[in-house]
């Protein structure tokens, strides 16, 4: 990437994914069903204690189900200052309220709270009966809760498991600078390895080389996957690293111990000494790497000795 | 040297609790993660001033039995919670990296 080009990064227009979501969520299903309101009998002072227990700042004034009106706090304190507190709501009332429908998508609401500036919309469904209401809290709030779900469904995306009796493959999908998730991979595979009593040893030496082999397409590339196999009738754990780029320019380079590429940052995360591929190949029997600028691929195996009584099923 | 003697002479503060019985026999310190991974060691005592939650992932995979943090650093949510779920313990020590391998020299001849 140059380093005077633009940021590439498209600041006008959100995510698809954050413009796919405010259309598919409905202003009902964001909304506050809980009302708490006041009618046309009820006095300022009513409606400013309704507002004080319920730690709201306006509330919809209304005739059975019908909205004629919303009192905020800004009609309350003009009661105030004309002394007519103990007035009926209607007389201080604001009664040209901007409303919402129910089945409107939530990217209305939010396009309403930057045009109209008004902390509350009331809610109406098809028969104009009030059926909520919307703050800019309540939108916080369900996007943030299907931001949530969005993200453990991509989660869940980067990580592919199959089992076969004893045997399974496990893939991981890395992200480039993705630091949280690398070693997830090393970590189940260990754990499954263990679950099938192989040797610490072994365990030890196929967590290490998945590891490294994540962490090095995290710090190195812009993303791949990581594959772990274990073939029990061949006694033997394969670990398959493919990468999309940019690929390493000298490999022979890449496998002396010490030679990095990785810059201060990385190092300061305690990576990029390095020593991942060169460590990759100590820990494995069998090694081998090619690389272009399309990418990197790197297959480890680690046998599984058959004097082990377990290994050896 | 157990868990517990090493926590009483770098005055440790425990922030992930576990068997402070545990022995161990050895004390890897670096705060290059790529170089605990190198170690042929078992059973031994991750000293760092790292406090990232690859800190605990490299533990598990090269079987460190516990973690102290040097320095007086605090561990970010994210090692606390893995530390919690892989059961490793973690304890954190304000003295330096250097003061703490001196307070813990000689527990190879002790054990």
């Amino acid at each position: 990437m140059s380093r005077g080009g633009p940021i590439p990064i498209d600041t006008d227009a959100p995510s698809p994914l954050i413009t796919e979501l405010i259309y598919r969520l409905k202003v009902r299903d964001v909304m506050t069903r809980e009302l708490k309101t006041c009618t046309v009998e009820d006095s300022i002072r009513d409606a400013q204690q309704t507002m004080k227990e319920n730690g709201v700042t306006g509330i919809p004034v209304v005739s059975d189900s019908r909205l004629l009106g919303i009192v905020s706090m800004d009609d309350v304190i003009r009661a105030l200052e004309d002394g007519r507190i103990d007035q009926p709501v209607p007389h201080y009332m604001t009664r040209s309220v901007i409303v919402l429908e129910d089945d409107m998508p939530l990217s209305f609401g939010i396009s309403y709270m930057e045009k109209y500036r008004y902390g509350r919309f009331p809610v109406l469904d098809a028969g104009k009966n009030l059926v909520g209401i919307v703050t800019s809290r309540d939108i916080i709030i369900a996007l943030l809760l299907e931001i949530n779900k969005e993200v453990q469904r991509f989660e869940d995306t980067t990580r592919q498991a199959e089992t076969d009796g004893r045997g399974f493959r496990l893939e991981y999908t890395t992200r480039k600078f993705d630091f949280e998730m690398a070693g997830r991979l090393s970590t189940e595979t260990k754990k499954l390895l263990k679950d099938r009593n192989l040797p610490p040893k072994i365990m030890r030496r196929v967590a290490v080389a998945t590891y490294e082999l994540e962490m090095n397409q995290v710090v190195h590339s812009v993303g791949g996957t990581v594959r772990v196999t274990f073939e029990p009738d061949n006694h033997e754990v394969k670990i398959v690293a493919q990468d999309n780029g940019p690929g390493i320019e000298n490999v022979e380079d890449a496998l002396d111990e010490g030679f990095s590429t990785a810059n201060e940052w990385i190092r300061s995360l305690g990576f990029g000494a390095g020593m991942g591929l060169p460590n990759t190949r100590r820990v494995s029997d069998s090694f081998d790497i090619s690389s272009s600028p399309e990418g990197t691929l790197v297959r480890a195996t680690i046998h599984i000795p058959m004097e082990e009584p377990d290994a050896a099923l | 040297m157990t868990l517990k003697e090493c926590a009483r002479r770098v005055t440790a503060e425990w922030i992930v609790s576990g068997d402070d019985s545990i022995e161990f026999h050895d004390v890897v310190v670096s705060d290059l993660m790529s170089d605990v991974l190198v170690t042929e060691h078992d059973d031994f005592l991750l000293v760092t001033s790292l406090a990232s939650e690859q800190v605990v992932r490299t533990a598990d995979i090269v079987d460190a039995r516990a973690i102290l943090l040097a320095n007086g650093k605090r561990p970010q949510p994210a090692l606390k919670q893995l530390a919690v779920s892989q059961e490793i313990p973690l304890l954190t020590s304000a003295l330096s990296t250097f003061d703490i391998c001196r307070a813990l020299a000689g527990c190879k001849e002790e054990s």
